[in-house]
């Protein structure tokens, strides 16, 4: 069994010693002690000797470990004591201080030699096209117990874009490994995986989104420019585009704002698709002048347009009827003589002495609006009166009832 | 005949029912009181419960450049949170060996190296006290996305105490760097990896310092503050006083008690600190050096509550190093008196540690124990800076006592730093104490002192009328003896010790 055991034990000083070649700076010599770490891999089977004459007789062993210490009993030859560390304390690498009574001494615990798994994080997940964003790649290589790789063990981070598939080359640090993946101009996915000791990670995405868009323009779409309160003008913006010309993800909210001629605002809004977003507006029902411009909030905006609506007729006509209780307005003519679409608003005010007394408002059907003046509301007097549509607006002087 | 007979049979009936009727209304109300008691409505909201940290280590950041995301105040702000209170969860289960709280602050991988040891520990019957007293932490990475960090924990002081059922095997104070990797998950920082890469035995710090002159003092209370110095009623102008006479029977220091309740515990009270300080400076003004022996009435010594010893004895002695009348540190007064009940192992690792604690921030005044017996005070010869017992017993074997100390502590000076003997003699003591056997005690012992050259405390000033019950307990008797130590009775008289004592200083 010693024999065994001792066999055993050169090897691994063996191994450990061209190990501890290459990876001189993971090991810590104990400054306060002249006796040499030892060292042992991670799965090793872990033995501490103790000469007899050294021990006590009774004394177990404290072993102080990475995750908590713990307490070992020996068990006695003829010349020695026998700490056999459990197997759980040999599979996790770091130091580890034992103590027998006023002996103690440390042994330092290496990751094994090769990578079970990669773990891998890649944040954050997306990232802004151009020169200047970018994503971390971390990757913990860790060994068959779940034991981080030293420092210095070479990682290799593998990412395509497009048709670039590069392969970068990293080392682990505090172990860790991590490397910067800058982005690109255009906006697209890229994959990205990690390699130590040939053990490779899963595939990783990496969204690259467009950058945000430059200034754009926009247009309208409409029938014809009176303000018949009618028609439909449509609002469309140019292709929205960030400086690499990447479109705008699809759905980006544009608001459009209206001011017309009294500085009243106005809005509207619309999504984009393929970059253009687009949105409508009803006429207005008399004369105005818009100026619009669209926003996409905090980021972009559109140059400005203005828009005329003109008036739909330049002139109407009102009968008042015999006993003065019913005054008919119309019929009444749109751009072309025809009779305007139903729907056209039309408002009477009455006035006793300056004093607004009624208000009627009523809605046009087939070119035409009656209003009845009853007696309830509106008792014998004389009243003067304006009739107000599409802008214009007829005064009656005297009106008698 | 008759008649007086039937009217102590009715006496007797009275009585009877009296008893009967007293002993009903007394059942009625407990079982009224039963039915009225526990289930408050705010007890619902469990407003009453109030968090107190049992486990607050020293903790500092060191400043440096970490790669990726540059760390901010928030993350660690969280970042310690978590992670002080992984090490708390892991010494908790480490003690009781459960579980709770490893899984919140554990990634899944790494908790499985937690259950092993537990799991082992369990089946073996072992137990670990163990605490760690002192974090830094230095932040090497922080993941661009903020879930990830690597940092080292550079010279964590950790205790450990292997307990194999109720009995001590073995403890170990080190200090070592730690490599540790966290994750964001679940809005906790878990360890995902935890590598010790170093470490060393930790040495008690050698920096011997010696008392400046030899100490003739007197263990100092007020007499109407008597164990309660600091209290509400705490009175420059009578310490100031009691300092003058002190002084004026030729005494050049006083011995004071800072309790640890009473200070605050972790959280020390600013202003019991302040009349500490005061009382420091009458000190000074009246030519007193000041003993201040901490850790009074404290006698937990479980690893658990040492971050908030150190946290207590840290902040005392910051506050207190730079006053001039200070002369020496007591750590704690006759801390012997626990080993039984606390175990002597348990007890010497402690005031090993405060030791320490004390020296890391006061490099300037020396440090002692204030052990009960001559015996006791072999114990920690090498770590105080000079040695105090307490001489209570026979005065025929004090001499060979001394002698047998002498050779036990070598060249360490010794401060003989409590001695007295009570005037009282009263039914108690069946007579045997009086005010002039207390001052042929003076008498002798100070000829014996001298014989010695030893230093000195006597105790102590003042006769007291009240003895609180965490000094010598309930027992009357014990009560009435301590009352009367005093060179100066409760009318403010001077006892005939008073005389003895300064004719013996004046030789």
């Amino acid at each position: 069994m010693i024999k065994r055991l001792g066999i055993y034990c050169t090897f691994s000083v063996l191994i450990l010693s061209s190990v501890f070649a290459f990876q001189q700076m993971h090991l810590h010599a104990n400054e306060n002690k002249n006796t040499v770490l030892n060292k042992y891999i991670a799965g090793d089977e872990i033995i501490i000797r103790v000469q007899k004459n050294q021990w006590n007789g009774k004394d177990p062993m404290l072993c102080h470990a990475s995750y908590g210490a713990t307490m070992i009993t020996g068990e006695e030859t003829e010349t020695e004591v026998i700490f056999k560390l459990p197997e759980y304390l040999g599979r996790k690498t770091g130091l580890i201080d034992w103590q027998v009574g006023r002996l103690d001494g440390q042994i330092y615990i290496e990751a094994q030699d090769s990578v079970k798994s990669m773990e891998t994080y890649l944040g954050p997940p997306s990232i802004i096209a151009g020169y200047v964003d970018y994503s971390m790649l971390v990757s913990i290589p860790t060994d068959q117990l779940d034991n981080p790789l030293p420092n210095g063990t070479k990682v290799n981070v593998n990412h395509q874009f497009q048709r670039n598939i590069e392969s970068e080359v990293t080392y682990v640090k505090d172990r860790v490994a991590h490397k910067n993946l800058n982005s690109y101009p255009r906006a697209n996915r890229m994959l990205v995986s990690s390699e130590a000791k040939g053990k490779d990670s899963k595939e990783m995405t990496l969204n690259i989104v467009p950058e945000i868009p430059k200034s754009f323009k926009i247009f309208v779409d409409r029938n014809h420019n009176f303000a018949d309160g009618n028609q439909i003008s449509r609002l469309y913006t140019s292709t929205i585009k960030d400086k690499y010309g990447n479109l705008v993800a699809d759905g980006t909210y544009v608001k459009f704002i209206i001011k017309d001629k009294n500085n009243n605002t106005l809005q509207t809004f619309g999504t984009t698709v393929n970059g253009i977003a687009q949105a409508n507006m009803l006429h207005p029902k008399s004369y105005d002048e818009w100026n619009i411009k669209a926003f996409i909030e905090g980021i972009a905006e559109s140059s400005s347009i203005r828009l005329i609506y003109k008036n739909i007729m330049e002139d109407f006509e009102y009968t008042i009827h015999e006993g003065k209780r019913k005054i008919t307005v119309g019929p009444l003519h749109s751009f072309m003589n025809q009779i305007v679409p139903d729907g056209l608003p039309v408002t009477m005010n009455l006035y006793q002495e300056d004093q607004l007394t009624l208000s009627l408002y009523q809605e046009s059907e087939d070119g035409k609006v009656n209003f009845y003046l009853l007696e309830e509301n509106v008792p014998s007097g004389i009243y003067s009166g304006e009739i107000k549509t599409a802008g214009l607006i007829k005064k009656i002087e005297f009106l008698e009832l | 005949m008759k008649n007086s007979s039937s009217n102590s049979k009715r006496i007797i009936w009275g009585l009877g029912y009296l008893l009967l009727l007293l002993l009903v209304i007394y059942l009625v109300s407990k079982i009224f009181s039963y039915f009225h008691q526990g289930a408050e409505r705010n007890k619902i909201l469990h407003t009453e419960i109030i968090q107190k940290s049992t486990y607050r280590p020293v903790f500092s950041w060191i400043e440096t450049d970490n790669d990726g995301r540059k760390i901010d105040d928030q993350t660690r702000l969280s970042l310690k949170k978590d992670y002080l209170k992984a090490w708390q969860v892991k010494n908790t289960a480490l003690f009781t060996n459960e579980l709770a709280g490893i899984d919140d602050l554990y990634t899944q991988s790494a908790r499985e190296n937690i259950y092993q040891l537990i799991q082992d520990h369990k089946a073996r019957d072992l137990r670990v006290e163990t605490t760690s007293l002192k974090h830094r932490l230095e932040i090497d990475l922080f993941s661009e996305d903020g879930q990830l960090i690597s940092m080292k924990d550079r010279g964590v002081i950790e205790h450990i105490q292997v307990y194999k059922g109720e009995e001590l095997l073995q403890s170990r104070t080190d200090t070592s760097d730690y490599r540790v990797i966290l994750l964001l998950e679940d809005d906790f920082w878990r360890i995902r990896h935890l590598i010790r890469e170093k470490s060393s035995l930790n040495k008690s710090r050698k920096v011997e310092q010696s008392l400046p002159y030899a100490i003739n003092g007197i263990n100092y209370y007020p007499q109407k503050n008597s164990w309660n110095t600091f209290g509400r009623d705490f009175d420059e102008e009578q310490i100031s006083d009691d300092f003058k006479i002190i002084k004026e029977l030729g005494l050049n220091s006083i011995r004071v008690f800072c309790q640890y309740g009473d200070f605050g515990e972790a959280d020390l009270y600013t202003f019991k600190i302040k009349r500490l300080l005061k009382l420091l400076d009458l000190a000074e003004e009246n030519g007193l050096g000041v003993v201040l022996t901490l850790f009074d009435f404290y006698g937990d010594y479980s690893v658990r509550d040492w971050t908030l010893n150190q946290r207590h004895v840290i902040g005392l002695v910051r506050a207190c190093r730079d006053k001039p009348a200070l002369l020496a540190w007591d750590i704690k007064n006759e801390p012997d008196l626990d080993f039984k009940t606390r175990g002597k192992d348990r007890v010497i690792n402690w005031l090993k540690h405060m030791i320490d604690q004390v020296k890391i921030i006061d490099k300037k005044h020396p440090v002692t124990i204030g052990w009960s017996t001559t015996g006791a005070a072999e114990n920690l010869v090498e770590e105080v800076d000079f040695v105090s017992f307490h001489y209570y017993q026979d005065l025929d074997q004090f001499s060979s006592a001394i002698d047998k100390l002498k050779i036990a502590v070598g060249d360490k000076e010794l401060v003989l730093q409590e001695y007295g003997l009570s005037s009282y003699g009263g039914i108690w003591n069946l007579f045997t104490s009086s005010q002039n056997a207390q001052s042929s005690y003076y008498e002798d012992i100070q000829k014996k002192i001298e014989d010695h050259n030893l230093q000195y405390m006597l105790w102590t000033l003042y006769d007291f009328e009240i003895i609180p019950e965490e000094v010598v307990g309930k027992a009357p008797w014990k009560k009435a003896k301590q009352q009367g130590f005093g060179l100066i009775d409760l009318e403010g008289q001077p006892k005939p010790a008073y005389q003895a004592l300064v004719k013996a200083l004046k030789k």
